[in-house]
């Protein structure tokens, strides 16, 4: 078996086996999550995905993300893995909190919560996986912002400014005819898959 | 070697010194404690602890030489395992050169199991003194808005001076507030701080109480807040406790009680 189940601690770790590419680990894992949620109609499971013999770069993890974004009840946890440095994407775990103050060079996948009284401040697209508040300053005008929640937000891409209070999840704020728009981020896969679940990381 | 923890907050008033002084009597239970106040020229840890009149030096004259580390050191009168390092009498603070607090926190670890730092509100030069020497970081909030912003920033800036392990105790829950919306929620709270709760302290009348008489409620077993507080030093003993339920009183232990 590629890819093993386990219980522990109430939380379903899942471990993968040695000398796996990453394409037939995201294959099986998506063949097990498939058969788990048909035979148990889970609920409300929490994964832990250990993949430490994996190399991961962002866009694997947004991969890894978007197949646990199917399941409902299923809430990714933690990712356990190596860390492949891409220089296209940075990648920063954990939040930036109050009175913090980021710079990001180039495109960014921010896997944690920007805070209310933070400020990142970006030189690329961030792509925010948690939540976005505090104030968030694009240097070009065709950067975006896509989150899986935003409230409270003050974003500022090139010299257009807006302020986000009521929460929008799932959204990507854009520049478009010289007006920012929010809008939903998720649209083409609901329409395939019906509504998903985002996922956090614990 | 002891574990040297320091006890914070950023916002003042949500109860670092009862925390601080209610976890060290938790603790000594079964373990060697040592609380350090580093609320310099405030200095309320003797106080809550009714130690006031048995404080005959305190870390100001260890530092000049006055009296040494053991001579300093006040022991709690109802428990042999509880010792305290009272903070200075002066107010003139801005002198005290801080090396000496590094080197005597080194001198204590080899007698004592835990080291509690009793930090002092803001995050000003004290607050820099009280974590610069700590391996860990309990933060204390209440569940308003404010206390959780301030212990954001808190927790940035001990991330940011290498205290990873940074736990949370939510102290004064009200499950009545809660219940009608009065008050935020635990899960709130954690949802924006996103660090580990390490225990809850429920609303009680007797940790005023036991504060204002110089007997800390930790000495009064029956109260709920002395169990939370029992809970959290297990925990940070390593064991698995689960958060104490709130159970509303009925009439008739409102009645007797």
């Amino acid at each position: 078996m590629d890819v093993l189940f386990k219980n522990i601690n109430g939380n379903i770790n899942i471990i993968v086996n040695e000398n796996l590419s990453f394409d037939s680990f995201l294959y099986s894992l998506k063949n097990r999550l498939e058969k788990l949620y048909i035979k148990d109609d889970l609920l409300q499971s929490c994964v832990i995905l250990d993949i430490h013999n994996l190399s991961l770069n962002a866009k694997n993890i947004l991969q890894i993300f978007d197949v646990f974004s199917l399941y409902e009840n299923i809430f990714l946890k933690k990712i356990i893995y190596k860390h492949n440095t891409n220089k296209n994407i940075i990648l920063h775990e954990g939040n930036i909190r109050s009175g913090e103050i980021k710079l990001f060079s180039n495109n960014t996948l921010l896997i944690g919560n920007i805070n209310i009284g933070a400020k990142v401040i970006v030189n690329g697209n961030l792509y925010v996986i948690g939540k976005t508040s505090g104030f968030i300053e694009f240097k070009n005008v065709h950067n975006k912002l896509i989150s899986s929640n935003i409230e409270n937000a003050h974003i500022k891409i090139c010299n257009y400014e807006k302020q986000i209070e009521q929460l929008q999840e799932n959204s990507l704020v854009r520049i478009e005819d010289e007006k920012m728009i929010i809008e939903k981020f998720m649209d083409r896969r609901e329409k395939i898959y019906g509504k998903s679940n985002c996922c956090y990381i614990g | 070697m002891a574990r040297v923890i320091v006890v914070t907050s950023g916002k003042g008033g949500v109860g670092k010194t009862s925390v601080t002084s209610n976890l060290g009597i938790a603790l000594s239970k079964s373990s060697k404690v040592c609380l350090i106040d580093a609320d310099l020229g405030l200095k309320n840890l003797d106080v809550v602890l009714g130690l006031e009149n048995r404080v005959i030096f305190d870390m100001q004259d260890v530092i000049t030489g006055v009296c040494s580390l053991s001579q300093a050191l006040v022991k709690d009168k109802r428990n042999n395992n509880l010792f305290v390092l009272p903070a200075c009498k002066s107010i003139d603070v801005q002198k005290i050169n801080f090396s000496y607090l590094e080197k005597m926190i080194e001198n204590l670890k080899e007698s004592f199991d835990y080291i509690l730092i009793d930090s002092p509100a803001g995050i000003e030069r004290g607050f820099y003194n009280a974590i610069r020497n700590a391996d860990e970081a309990i933060v204390v909030i209440t569940l308003d808005i404010s206390s959780i912003r301030d212990a954001d920033k808190v927790i940035g800036i001990l991330n940011s001076n290498n205290i990873q392990d940074v736990k949370l105790v939510i102290n004064r829950v009200d499950m009545k507030h809660i219940e009608n919306g009065v008050s935020l929620t635990m899960s709130d709270a954690v949802d924006v701080l996103g660090v580990n709760v390490l225990g809850v302290v429920y609303y009680d009348e007797e940790i005023s109480l036991g504060n204002n008489k110089g007997v800390p409620v930790c000495y009064n077993g029956k109260s709920i807040s002395s169990k939370c507080f029992n809970n959290i030093s297990r925990r940070m003993n390593g064991e698995y406790v689960e958060l104490l339920k709130y159970r509303k009183k009925s009439f008739l232990e409102k009645l007797f009680q």
